[in-house]
């Protein structure tokens, strides 16, 4: 039987979406005894509800202070502990930035962002995308002991039900030696309530055809309507009309939602590489040639001024009913 | 103060992909400096030229080829090359190893105050190697940074976290690794890439830097390309009927409202 130990992330109370869908994968591990690592402000409260998630173990870290990479990497090593273990994470900031580090300290494996997981320990087989989703790699492991990080939204969330209180382990916040301390000096919140790209079920994106940074006022009451994520192409971005927040592609936020509305975006092929792997691809584009109408699932060739609002009257429509 | 810039050749992002024989072809493909490795290579010889360094030396793991790329971070303004290479790196899916290598061609470099790299290669996405290098020599990490100063031997980072950023100072020396924002790389001009033909280029064996390799913890065992679509459904009529039809289609069809 393996061990299979899942990074949670949370906001306190809340298991983030990636960490949920992490914990999916974990429990459909034939036989694996699922243990959680908690880290954080009200690590406590995040643990108990982890039963319903099947996992029977908890290693939780009460911590007050911002992310800090030793005391993530410390906590996630004394979870590991010495055995054979599969750990699991979401591909989030947090994961990229200690994972790396907890594969040296433990000397094992770890490989990033995968889409598809099969076999068990000793035999593990993932899929995952490379060059920006141009190609896809499977590539197998016999370690005993593994590090993977999960893309967000490329697994199915578990429903979480039933099971018992899991077994709590109180790990203290480990000491960080001075050489490696980072100190985390302020936080810079943007300055709107956005929801994340990368976890988002809808994104509405806006390219160079919206004409303006007024031109992202015909997408939001649609992204409204949807509860959707506002994405763009990085035209948009280099004109000003948007923040780099929103910056859909290779050089910006790789998404896979089950839904991507391309308004006025041509679909370059680095535009592409961040979003061709989204479940429906929708495409709004008055040229009837963009590339965007090749990996495009829907389109309809015309004007976005005058569909997107017709469009979302049609949704408020459908979701009403 | 000596800064370190580890970079890796890659394929330009128009690049289309094909796989010949198992393995992805790199027939009549331009290789170039990963982005994001630019980013970095531009703010070593930022910091220099500002007088915050005297040295700027560039490293990569790579085949012969790879020169050429480490040719151009020497024309953008960079002092030095070093290159590490043996064939048995070439498999894919070798990310321990990789950093394996690396601590040790940096252990070897030492002394450096600051080590900088792109937060990510565009080819093989992993964002593995350098910050599990940076573990095993023990020196911190700044990840994904927008904005940097150093100096009072310390880095403040402005760096990106999902959704917020954070400004964060750790001590030297330490990692720091570079996002798009960072900078605007130079174009290398025509005397700068004559005179990067004769700064010094070292190349390294396995030997030379004291690491054994090791087998490494993935072995690629297949390589496909995505499913081709088959082009968009057109929804046909006047702007505000397809939207209309096209609504009802996500609803019914796709089932994905
Ligand atoms: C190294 C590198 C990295 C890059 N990274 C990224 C990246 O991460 N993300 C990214 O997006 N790009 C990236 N790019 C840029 C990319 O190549 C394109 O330039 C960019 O995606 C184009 O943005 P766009 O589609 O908004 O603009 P355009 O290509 O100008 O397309 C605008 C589209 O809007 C349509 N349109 C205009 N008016 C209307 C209207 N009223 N109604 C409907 N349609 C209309 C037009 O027909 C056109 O198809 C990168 C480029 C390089 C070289």
């Amino acid at each position: 039987m393996s061990r299979v130990l899942v990074y949670v992330e949370h906001d306190g109370e809340a298991i983030r979406k990636g960490s949920r869908q992490a914990l999916g994968v974990a429990a459909s591990i034939g036989g694996a005894q699922v243990e959680a690592l908690v880290i954080g402000k009200g690590a406590a409260g995040v643990a108990a509800k982890l039963g319903a998630y099947g996992v029977t173990k908890v290693h939780a870290v009460e911590y007050d202070g911002a992310y800090a990479t030793g005391v993530w990497t410390g906590a996630a090593q004394s979870a590991a502990g010495d055995g054979d273990c599969l750990i699991l994470a979401s591909h989030t900031s947090f994961a990229r930035d200690f994972a790396p580090r907890l594969g040296a300290r433990l000397s094992c494996p770890q490989v990033s962002d995968i889409v598809e997981l099969s076999g068990d320990l000793g035999g593990i087989e993932v899929k995952r995308p490379i060059f920006a989703g141009k190609a896809f790699e499977t590539l197998k492991s016999e370690a005993g002991r593994l590090i993977v990080t999960l893309r967000p939204n490329a697994f199915a969330e578990p429903e979480a039900g039933g099971g018992g209180a899991p077994e709590i382990n109180e790990i203290a916040v480990p000491e960080v030696p001075a050489a490696l301390q980072t100190t985390v000096i302020e936080v810079l919140k943007p300055d709107t309530e956005e929801i994340d790209l990368t976890e988002a079920d809808v994104i509405v994106s806006g390219g160079i055809g919206v004409g303006g940074p007024e031109g992202f006022d015909t997408l939001r009451p649609l992204q409204k309507t949807l509860g959707a994520a506002l994405g763009s192409s990085r035209a948009a971005v280099l004109a000003g009309w948007i923040s780099p927040d929103h910056q859909v592609g290779q050089t910006g936020k790789t998404v896979s939602p089950q839904l991507y509305i391309a308004c006025g975006i041509s679909g370059a092929i680095q535009h592409r590489a961040g979003m061709s792997s989204s479940k429906c691809i929708v495409a709004i584009n008055k040229d009837p040639q963009a590339p965007i109408f090749e990996i495009a699932d829907y389109g309809i060739v015309a004007d976005l001024f005058k569909v997107v609002p017709a469009f979302n009257e049609a949704i408020a429509k459908i979701k009403a009913s | 103060m000596k800064i370190v810039v580890t970079i890796k050749q890659t394929f330009t992002t128009e690049a289309k992909i094909a796989v010949d024989g198992g393995a992805i072809s790199d027939k009549g493909i331009k290789q170039i400096v990963n982005p994001y490795d630019e980013f970095a290579v531009e703010q070593a010889i930022k910091i220099k030229e500002s007088g915050g360094a005297e040295e700027v030396v560039v490293l990569t793991i790579g085949p012969e080829r790879a020169g050429e790329a480490l040719r151009q971070c020497l024309a953008m303004g960079a002092d030095a090359a070093f290159r590490v290479w043996d064939d048995s790196l070439a498999a894919p899916g070798a990310w321990d190893v990789y950093a394996t290598v690396l601590a040790g061609a940096l252990e070897k470099m030492k002394p450096w105050e600051l080590l900088l790299a792109g937060w990510v290669a565009v080819d093989d996405n992993a964002a593995i190697v350098v910050q599990r290098a940076a573990e095993t020599l023990g020196i911190p990490q700044v990840l994904v940074v927008n904005k940097l100063d150093v100096g009072d031997g310390k880095v403040t980072a402005v760096r990106e976290m999902d959704g917020y950023r954070e400004v964060v100072e750790a001590p030297l020396p330490a990692l720091v690794t570079a996002d798009k924002a960072l900078n605007t790389p130079r174009y290398p001009t025509l005397p700068n890439i004559m005179k990067a033909k004769r700064k010094p280029l070292t190349v390294w064996t396995l030997e030379d830097i004291g690491v054994t390799a090791g087998s490494a913890g993935f072995t690629r065992t297949g390589l496909a390309l995505p499913p081709a679509k088959t082009g968009a459904k057109i929804v046909e009529g006047e702007p505000e009927e397809a939207a209309v039809a096209l609504a009802d289609l996500l609803h019914t069809e796709a089932k994905v409202i």
